[in-house]
């Protein structure tokens, strides 16, 4: 290694950084040590850098930025993230759900294949509006609990093995069994107006998926959705009906 | 149904944002090269950690993981708008300028970012996360999803770029 490669090399050297990975930077550190020219060059060259990143820490940053950031979302008390209403997804998923069911009413169609292939809190909302709007109906439509849970099991699909409060009180109506990313999901749907479904997935098949044992929930005017885990599943309720939801629902 | 709590978060927005967001907005500004873009890529970036964030389950990341978010988002916008410019970083030469770090103090911090904006987009990224000085070469290269050793070749290179982009601007003064 020439005296000009090495000091070409020691432009990225910063003490105290693991090189370990880089044998040329090794090199270059073992010339450093011996040769006073060098030193003296790197030395210059540790000022110029110190030089330059004061220049850049001298960069104006605007007075409100911070602010703007703030308020972009809105933070409770636990620190809990709620996004002013216009910036929430389950806003927005329950609209286009409450626009989707309706249309399906009027219009039966199949919706778009879901193209999400990573699941998170964020996809399973989006992924839980889109199986609502592209449903062409239930597996099968029972009002006891047990035949629902039975058809899920039997088909490979999570199922609840417990449920919240007097959610078993809540009167069920029928289960479906989905696919995301080639793996089951299961949702049972409940409540005298069909206002509430709960999709079950098994923590296994989706790794990435956080595990809250203490209850997500986010409510708005139009939905509330509940997302939480338990006995190696996550669930996600959603409700567009909070008067039955906190009659049968408590965590 | 009341009690919106998530206890496995210990992290504080506000505080987050606090600690972040001058650093984040430097490295948007060195990327994006005009103040807007930079407060608008500051801001998605914690508006997506405020979506988001909460999946990362290695808290210790946070500060890789916003300024992953960040440089993706930029990378996303110039893909979008078609400006994303084409570069071919081995084919940099291995020129070695030598510049005196007082004509660096000299500068104003405008001229300074000037320079920075005329390096080529590959090492321009990779020597703004250097400048910062608290990311390690391994951050450096999880926040631009590079191999250690590129990350130490862009920076040699792109610092022989930065000292010869000074010393033309520095000579121009000087004759003029």
């Amino acid at each position: 290694m020439t005296i000009d490669e090495a000091k070409f090399i020691l432009q990225a050297y910063r003490v105290g950084q693991d090189i370990s990975d880089s044998p040329d930077m090794e090199a270059a550190l073992m010339i450093l040590e011996e040769n006073q020219e060098i030193q003296r060059w790197y030395d210059e060259d540790q000022k110029f850098d110190n030089a330059f990143a004061l220049k850049l820490e001298s960069l104006e940053i605007p007075e409100d930025l911070n602010q703007k950031i703030c308020s972009q979302v809105i933070t409770k008390e636990n620190n809990v993230i709620e996004f002013p209403w216009w910036k929430q997804l389950s806003v927005l998923g329950a609209v286009v759900s409450f626009v989707l069911v309706i249309s399906l009413i009027l219009i039966p169609t199949k919706g778009d294949p879901f193209v999400e292939t990573v699941m998170t809190m964020e996809t399973f909302q989006d992924f839980a509006n889109q199986s609502l709007k592209s449903s062409s109906g239930f597996n099968v439509r029972a009002t006891d609990l047990s035949a629902l849970v039975h058809y899920l099991n039997e088909h490979g699909t999570p199922a609840p093995d417990s449920l919240p409060g007097k959610m078993d009180q809540m009167p069920p109506v029928g289960c479906m069994t989905l696919e995301f990313d080639q793996k089951p999901v299961g949702m049972i749907c409940f409540g005298k107006n069909s206002k509430s479904h709960l999709f079950v997935i098994n923590s296994e098949d989706f790794p990435l998926m956080p595990t809250k044992k203490t209850p997500i929930i986010e409510k708005n005017s139009f939905a509330t959705s509940v997302y939480w885990s338990g006995n190696d599943r996550h669930y996600l309720l959603l409700s567009r009906d909070p008067k039955e939801l906190k009659e049968f629902v408590s965590f | 149904m009341d009690s919106q709590t998530d206890k496995t978060n210990d992290l504080n927005f506000q505080d987050l944002v606090s600690n972040y967001y001058q650093p984040l907005y430097r490295f948007a500004y060195s990327l994006a090269r005009n103040a807007e873009e930079a407060s608008d890529l500051t801001q998605q970036t914690f508006l997506i950690w405020a979506k988001k964030g909460s999946s990362l389950k290695d808290k210790t990341k946070v500060k890789s993981w916003l300024f992953t978010t960040l440089y993706r988002e930029f990378l996303g916008l110039r893909r979008k708008s078609s400006r994303f410019p084409h570069i071919n970083a081995e084919a940099i030469e291995h020129e070695l300028p030598s510049i005196s770090p007082n004509v660096v103090s000299s500068m104003d911090s405008k001229s300074a970012l000037e320079a920075l904006a005329e390096i080529d987009e590959a090492f321009r990224a990779p020597l703004v996360l250097f400048y910062m000085k608290d990311l390690t070469y391994k951050e450096i290269a999880e926040i631009l999803e590079i191999p250690i050793g590129t990350v130490m070749s862009r920076l040699s290179r792109g610092k022989a770029q930065l000292k010869k982009i000074l010393n033309n601007t520095h000579s121009n003064i000087l004759r003029s």
